[in-house]
């Protein structure tokens, strides 16, 4: 009954944000290590020893156990029939849960994408910030004006919130990345390239790993240089400081990782500008390498569907977005380009070529 | 990740896992996006439109500031692709796309000029939030006080607009929802026979008077606390308010009436509830009951939705220190509190109404 259907579908996406506080829950009490310290299996009296969880709250614990494994964090077997509270069932791991056992583990990740103060609540505003005339983006109407660069600034724990989540996935993505298109010409014929926003280069040194012969350089501002690691400058990557609405280094290639989604189109095509100075011609190997997402592109689950659009929102709140393909042919050609190509990876995301 | 864990995990599965972290990482944006198109009224005007509007004009028919049109348009995209909405894709020579209402769109437009709810509120989201505080926690505070330092029934009395935020959320206080409910009971036992009803927990009285209008030889009152009556639209006299305290006292009736009470409390306060009830009710050949509307976790049909919406709905009420439950435990505590026999019929997709005889 279409009614029905309608209600039920109400409360699911009503009760929907208790995904991800779950998810982060699991996390903090370390459920996805501490299964995977039992060998891969473990019941409820396994996971309360293993974890920090008090005796007091074991139903329900079990009860967390059976949403998560509901919502496919975890995997069970099914219950012995005279089990009548779940002590029997056998928790096991997933895709998901598997990278978030601890050890290189993704958990600052889903800690940023489910922050309370920074994430979750900024969204509680959204319906007057619809309302509202003023240029202010959704994250300053909830934290009192201040921007998100400048909140970095004076909240240490926000901070390192941000640079917790952007090396592990940085790391992550980098590696998969490069492991997924190294075959496909994308950073073959390169000789030099500087990574624009590259921060604590990252990046850039995972792609001088994978292609010893490719000269790579950061661009990023003085205040993020400066605090770069000491290994960093083992002169595999060379960090240079400055701004890339104003000039960016010459080189063969400009590497744009997430950046270009946090800047509105009038930004992109400025900095996209900037690229095209900085390259040669195409036919001398020129090239703007973008890693973003493109809506619409990759498989077509429901999953990857859900989960472009949803960072679309998660970018809006700066002021940014998640473009469609025809959205980026727009700045590409405002911006003097002639061409582009696009590769599926990740999953979700996608590395763009473009083209002087 | 460390090699050998690299070695045991396929690139399929990284990547799928990879995806699914920001998937659900994400996921509190469904909520938060969904009670936006609400508070916007986005469902309503579609529908105003004929059921069919370009995102121009929504904008124009709920008053989102022009500004804000691309990102609007955005907003309608992500809403469309979670199911919210769908669309039409643009025809030759158009190039705007036209949204339409789906079944969980269709539910929250609101033709009668109340604003329709949405089944949570926003301190119920930053709640869950210090769940592993709470697992850590050695004392006997429930989750929500861990979150808020106060017990919600406390917070009700003191902030209205917290008040008015929980009552809003009460969907199922909606008398849409108590026309479907009575409508598919309608050839059942379930009310047949009765001469008077206590709504214990009713609230406004939107069920009371529901019940009442359908079955009209059912003499109703709605017994709830002080801070809750006071907001009760004044009554025209087919239902009689009565203040007090469900623990303390129940005026005498033929069956009472509890409708998504039992999920708010753990089973010594249900166990205590229900012996309150058997105290003022006759015996079952005299035709005494007790009527309960609540989640029986894993009635219903097998479709995930419904299963994951009753379990999310059990993690939801974790908050308050109650639950939803599965048959064998509302048995438990029936017969703990001294009733023989119960008889359940589903209703609403993923509810049950339970009728319980002493």
């Amino acid at each position: 009954m279409l009614l029905h259907q309608g209600y039920v579908e109400l409360y699911h996406h009503g009760f929907l944000h208790i995904k991800s506080a779950a998810l982060l829950c699991a996390v903090g009490l370390g459920i996805p290590s501490a299964i995977h310290r039992c060998g891969g299996e473990a019941t409820i009296s396994d996971l309360a020893v293993k974890t920090g969880v008090h005796p007091a709250k074991l139903s329900y614990l079990r009860r967390l156990m059976r949403a998560l494994a509901s919502f496919g964090i975890f995997d069970t077997d099914s219950r012995k029939p005279d089990d009548t509270d779940g002590s029997s069932v056998v928790y096991t791991l997933t895709p998901v849960s598997r990278i978030l056992v601890n050890d290189g583990d993704m958990s600052p990740l889903l800690r940023l994408l489910a922050r309370p103060a920074t994430s979750v609540s900024t969204f509680f505003a959204m319906e007057a910030w619809f309302r509202d005339g003023g240029a202010t983006t959704l994250f300053e109407m909830v934290h009192g004006g201040v921007p998100p660069w400048s909140l970095t600034k004076n909240d240490a724990s926000y901070n390192e919130a941000m640079n917790d989540a952007c090396a592990v996935d940085s790391g992550f993505s980098m590696d998969a990345m490069l492991e997924e298109v190294g075959g496909k010409g994308i950073f073959h014929g390169l000789t030099s390239l500087v990574d624009v926003g590259g921060g604590h280069g990252a990046a850039a040194m995972a792609i001088a790993r994978a292609f010893p012969h490719v000269k790579c350089a950061v661009l990023d501002l003085e205040q993020v240089i400066s605090k770069a690691p000491g290994s960093a400058s083992d002169g595999t990557v060379q960090f240079i400081a400055g701004d890339m609405f104003e000039s960016i280094p010459p080189a063969n290639a400009v590497f744009l990782r997430h950046v270009l989604d946090c800047w509105d189109d009038d930004h992109c095509v400025k900095i996209l500008g900037q690229c095209k100075r900085a390259i040669p011609t195409r036919d001398a190997g020129g090239k703007v390498i973008i890693m973003n997402l493109v809506v619409g592109y990759g498989p077509l689950e429901n999953v990857v569907k859900e989960t472009q659009v949803l960072f679309d929102m998660y970018m809006m709140r700066y002021g940014g977005a998640e473009r469609e393909e025809q959205e980026w042919k727009k700045i590409f050609l405002e911006a003097g380009f002639s061409d582009y190509k696009i590769t599926p990876i990740l999953g979700f995301q996608s590395i763009i070529e473009v083209f002087p | 990740m460390s090699s050998s864990q690299q070695e045991e995990v396929s690139t399929k599965d990284l990547h799928q896992g990879y995806v699914e972290i920001w998937h659900h990482g994400l996921f509190h944006i469904k909520s938060s996006a969904l009670l936006c198109a609400v508070g916007l009224g986005i469902p309503s005007a579609i529908y105003r439109l004929g059921g069919a509007a370009t995102t121009s004009d929504i904008a124009t028919e709920t008053g989102v500031h022009h500004s804000k049109l691309s990102y609007l348009r955005r907003l309608m995209r992500m809403l469309r692709f979670c199911g919210i909405f769908t669309a039409d894709e643009p025809s030759e020579g158009e190039d705007e796309t036209i949204y339409r209402l789906t079944p969980v769109s269709q539910v929250l437009v609101d033709d009668q000029g109340k604003v329709p709810s949405t089944p949570y509120d926003i301190t119920a989201v930053s709640t869950f939030f210090s769940l592993e505080r709470w697992f850590r926690d050695a004392g006997d505070k429930t989750l929500f006080e861990v979150a808020h330092g106060v017990h919600p029934w406390t917070l009700t009395k003191n902030d209205a607009s917290y008040n008015k935020a929980v009552n809003d959320s009460m969907v199922m206080d909606s008398s849409l929802f108590m026309d479907i409910m009575l409508k598919e009971v309608g050839g059942t036992d379930i009310f047949r026979g009765l001469t008077s009803l206590v709504d214990f927990g009713g609230g406004l009285g939107v069920a009371a008077m529901a019940i009442a209008m359908a079955f009209p030889h059912i003499k109703c009152t709605v017994l709830d606390l002080e801070q809750v009556i006071s907001q009760a639209p004044s009554s025209d006299g087919t239902v009689e308010f009565i203040v007090g305290d469900m623990f303390e006292y129940i005026p005498p009736a033929d069956a009472v009436f509890l409708k998504l009470i039992f999920d708010c409390w753990d089973d010594d306060d249900s166990v205590k509830i229900l012996r309150q009830c058997k105290r003022e009710i006759p015996a079952t050949d005299a035709g005494g009951k007790v009527i309960i509307v609540n989640c029986v976790l894993g009635y219903g049909p097998q479709d995930d939705v419904y299963m994951e919406t009753q379990v999310l709905f059990d993690v939801y009420m974790m908050r308050y220190g109650g639950a939803q439950r599965e048959e064998h435990e509302w048995k438990r505590i029936f017969s703990e509190a001294g009733f023989s026999d119960y008889n359940i019929t589903p209703i609403f997709g993923f509810q049950s109404i339970i009728e319980v005889f002493p």
